[in-house]
């Protein structure tokens, strides 16, 4: 009786009527998302069509078994420890400056009082999130070109010797954070002021009244009430930790070999390694790798928030 | 209400996911004319006018062998995908660097013409005549070429109104590259803040045409040794003296300014720079640089290197036909391929659009108005064999030989054929090492193509690196099976 009592309230009209609607988004990610999730087995095979077939029957029946071959381009590279060095030390550092610069930035914006600047600083801040890497690439190229970009054009007119900025892999770095930065903050700024201004203001009125400074108002109330989202944000960016943005790593540095030092990441050597030859199985190793480690990461990362933090966590 | 208007969405969208999938391509049988699946190249998108063309080739085709064509042009990305994922095609291009022929026909995607291609037409076997070995593996065929410049010739395409009106200088038949540097002190002491070697960074087109490619752009056997014992020795591309003597005059003239100091990171370069040198692989005869409207100055071509001839200069276009077609259709796309060697007006039709309005004959050869130009301007290779389509002329004033191609081909008599004798490496045990070597040149290629870097120091850390990574391990396999391939031949 009592189960019955509970089926009941699961089916509730209104709850079935979300049930509909959610299902889209649920066919969504069936198909999509757990559906091709079979193509994991291309990375332990050796990938080859049968005229007449389809992929799938290729994939299956037509496919040999290769173990772990597919996996061994990515350790035969000389640079690869450099590779994953660049590609985490950029992910850490894109991941420590883009939660707090954008989480100050956010707290800064909801000080604004005049809606009209603050409306101008969102959305000049929000519009380079809208352009694609190629396009960021032409920017970055008319201000770094050896001959007529204007920082030589500025070093020149003051009597300096123009740099070679695409052949000196130092300058590289905190171009990279930059350009990366520039892009990047304003999304998320926006994203965190959304949770700021959402922060009940009975808090800050009763904190006023008690005397409490700005700086105290955002170290005990404002800070507090963002700790959910940025660990959230966080741990979902853990994830992707050994990913890397191809557009800023390979079209925003033109490709450049002499700065490679400072720029390859593993995609851009996956890239670069399977640019001769089309090899879904290396593809899928690497891809596969990358995103175990990265969930591996986040659940370890996940688990030690709970510890922490009982509600914490994105699981 | 509310309830109804979910529902809706929900199964509105439920059913487009499922139309999604059920998308498949299956091949069209119609009760008419067979009508073939044609996958062909473009780099970027398919000409506009291409239903107008099609339409007009069809009704000729349908009336003359009873098929008609839906072609499908894709890049070079898509032919390896769509192949891969099993989609439907009845013949398609196939080439040394798109959609690779070589590699397709050893795996089994291309169906077995060695038959039929005599029995079905032998009008087309005949044209084909003793190139046959370019679709062939072993003594199957399982592509039919379609004949082209078959050679390499790599030519600077030079401004000689500034060269010989201003300069009174003469433009030679051909040149060492390192003749180009005077021409280039001249230009530069006139235009001190431009680059007379305008490149981007792929380099000057067709350079590496001094040496036969085995594997990659790394291991290679030079043209220079053909005839000798070392025509049939594999060796990395460093020891290639030819190519590296190249490389030191691209690193001076860099050093010297005469190339532009982003070669290694430049993308593009418009015909509006009125660069005075470019480069390209053509044929004597060529045409198609010379149109001064377009180039903005009058082109002569200066040969530098070749012809010469090797399985990857001649595998430059092939049709081949799916190993999955049935015997109807592979026979419909022979005939389909015998229209395009026999039929010169159908062949002009495909390669240039509807005359009168994408193109004018004029003595004999063709030449585009704007509207063809603009509309339907694709290389005429992928739509058919270049020699049995008309020749190009830039304008009427400047008019290619409407015979060039009897005499390309006579000059192929005495091309540097590659010792090599129609040999292509199998790479399928060596993918992983092969790939992390491409990676590795890969990084270094931009640099060195462009003069940017000293390639005798540069090549001294790529060799290091890349014989570290497996290097020698690769150039054995790619011997042993060369040896074996000519031991056999014997």
């Amino acid at each position: 009786m009592k189960g019955r009592n509970a089926h009941k309230r699961v089916l509730r009209a209104s709850d079935r009527s979300l049930l509909l609607l959610s299902l889209p988004t649920v066919l969504w990610y069936l198909a999509f998302c757990y559906l091709p999730m079979f193509g994991i087995v291309i990375a332990f095979k050796r990938y080859r069509m049968i005229p007449g077939k389809g992929f799938l029957y290729s994939l299956f029946f037509g496919s040999d078994w290769v173990g772990l071959e597919n996996f061994r381009f990515l350790f035969l590279n000389p640079q690869m420890g450099i590779a994953v060095r660049n590609t985490l030390l950029y992910n850490l550092c894109f991941l420590i400056l883009g939660t707090t610069l954008p989480v100050m930035l956010a707290i800064s914006l909801s000080y604004i009082r005049s809606e009209r600047l603050r409306s101008v600083s969102q959305s000049a801040a929000l519009l380079p999130h809208f352009l694609s890497w190629i396009i960021v690439s032409y920017f970055a190229f008319s201000f770094l070109s050896t001959d007529k970009g204007l920082f030589n054009t500025i070093l020149t007119s003051v009597g300096l010797s123009p740099v070679r900025w695409y052949q000196d892999p130092s300058v590289w770095p905190l171009l990279l954070v930059v350009i990366h930065g520039w892009k990047g903050f304003g999304y998320s700024m926006v994203l965190y002021y959304s949770y700021v201004v959402a922060i009940d203001p009975s808090l800050y009125e009763s904190a006023a009244i008690d005397g409490a400074s700005a700086g105290q108002m955002i170290r005990h109330i404002t800070l507090p009430q963002l700790r959910g989202v940025i660990t959230v944000l966080v741990l979902l960016n853990l994830g992707h930790i050994l990913s890397s943005d191809f557009g800023l790593f390979y079209q925003v540095t033109r490709d450049s070999g002499a700065i490679l030092s400072a720029t390859e990441t593993i995609d851009v050597y996956v890239y670069k390694a399977l640019m001769d030859q089309s090899n879904y199985g290396f593809s899928a190793a690497a891809s596969l790798l990358q995103n175990g480690i990265g969930c591996l990461l986040l659940l370890g990362a996940n688990r030690l928030t709970r510890r922490i933090d009982p509600d914490g966590g994105v699981l | 209400m509310k309830r109804i208007i979910c529902m809706l969405l929900a199964a509105y969208m439920a059913v487009s996911l499922c139309a999604c999938a059920s998308n498949a391509q299956k091949a069209p049988e119609d009760a008419g004319p067979i009508r073939l699946v044609w996958w062909t190249y473009i780099s970027t998108s398919a000409p506009n006018a291409l239903d107008e063309v099609l339409e007009k080739a069809n009704a000729i085709s349908a009336e003359k062998i009873g098929v008609t064509v839906d072609m499908q042009f894709k890049n070079a990305e898509q032919f390896t995908l769509d192949l891969n994922t099993g989609d439907y095609y009845d013949m398609t291009f196939s080439c040394d660097w798109c959609n690779n022929f070589d590699n397709n026909a050893r795996e089994g995607y291309y169906y077995d013409l060695t038959e039929l291609v005599r029995s079905e037409t032998p009008a087309l076997y005949d044209a084909v005549g003793s190139w046959w070995g370019i679709g062939s593996l072993g003594d199957r065929i399982y592509g039919v070429p379609m004949l082209k410049d078959l050679g390499a010739e790599v030519f600077f395409r030079i401004n000689s109104d500034y060269f010989e009106g201003e300069k009174g200088m003469e433009l030679p038949e051909s040149m060492d590259f390192s003749e180009l540097e005077p021409m280039l002190k001249i230009w530069k002491e006139d235009h001190p803040n431009e680059y007379p070697l305008y490149m981007t960074q792929s380099g000057l087109s067709g350079m590496f045409q001094c040496h036969e490619r085995i594997v990659g752009s790394y291991l290679v056997i030079p043209y220079s040794k053909t005839g000798t014992p070392e025509g049939t020795k594999i060796i990395p591309v460093w020891e290639d003296e030819d190519y590296m003597n190249m490389l030191r005059c691209l690193h001076r003239w860099y050093e010297l300014g005469y190339i532009n100091p982003d070669a290694a990171t430049t993308t593009d370069m418009p015909y509006s720079l009125l660069t005075p040198v470019r480069s390209g692989t053509a044929w004597t005869g060529y045409k198609g640089w010379s149109n001064p409207e377009t180039v903005g100055f009058n082109v002569k071509l200066v040969r530098y290197i070749g012809p010469n001839m090797s399985r990857s200069t001649q595998q430059g276009s092939l049709i081949a036909v799916n190993a999955a077609a049935s015997e109807e259709h592979a026979r419909a796309c022979l005939r389909y391929m015998e229209l395009l060697y026999t039929d010169r007006e159908f062949r002009d039709l495909l390669a240039y659009g509807i005359e009168g309005k994408h193109f004018n004959y004029y003595e004999g050869t063709v030449i585009r108005t704007q509207q063809g130009s603009d509309d339907y301007l694709m290389d005429n290779f992928v739509t058919g064999p270049a020699v049995s389509a008309s020749v190009v002329s830039a304008s009427e004033e400047i008019l290619a030989d409407s015979d060039q191609w009897t005499k390309v081909y006579e000059e192929y008599e005495n091309a540097r054929q590659s010792d090599t004798r129609g040999f292509s490496f199998d790479g399928s045990s060596t993918d992983a090492v092969r790939a992390a070597l491409s990676a590795l040149w890969e990084n270094y290629r931009s640099e060195l193509v462009t003069g940017t870097v000293d390639p005798d120091e540069t090549i001294k850390e790529i060799e290091k690196q890349m014989r570290a990574t497996g290097l020698d391990q690769v150039r054995e396999e790619a011997q042993r099976q060369l040896d074996d391939y000519l031991a056999n031949m014997q």
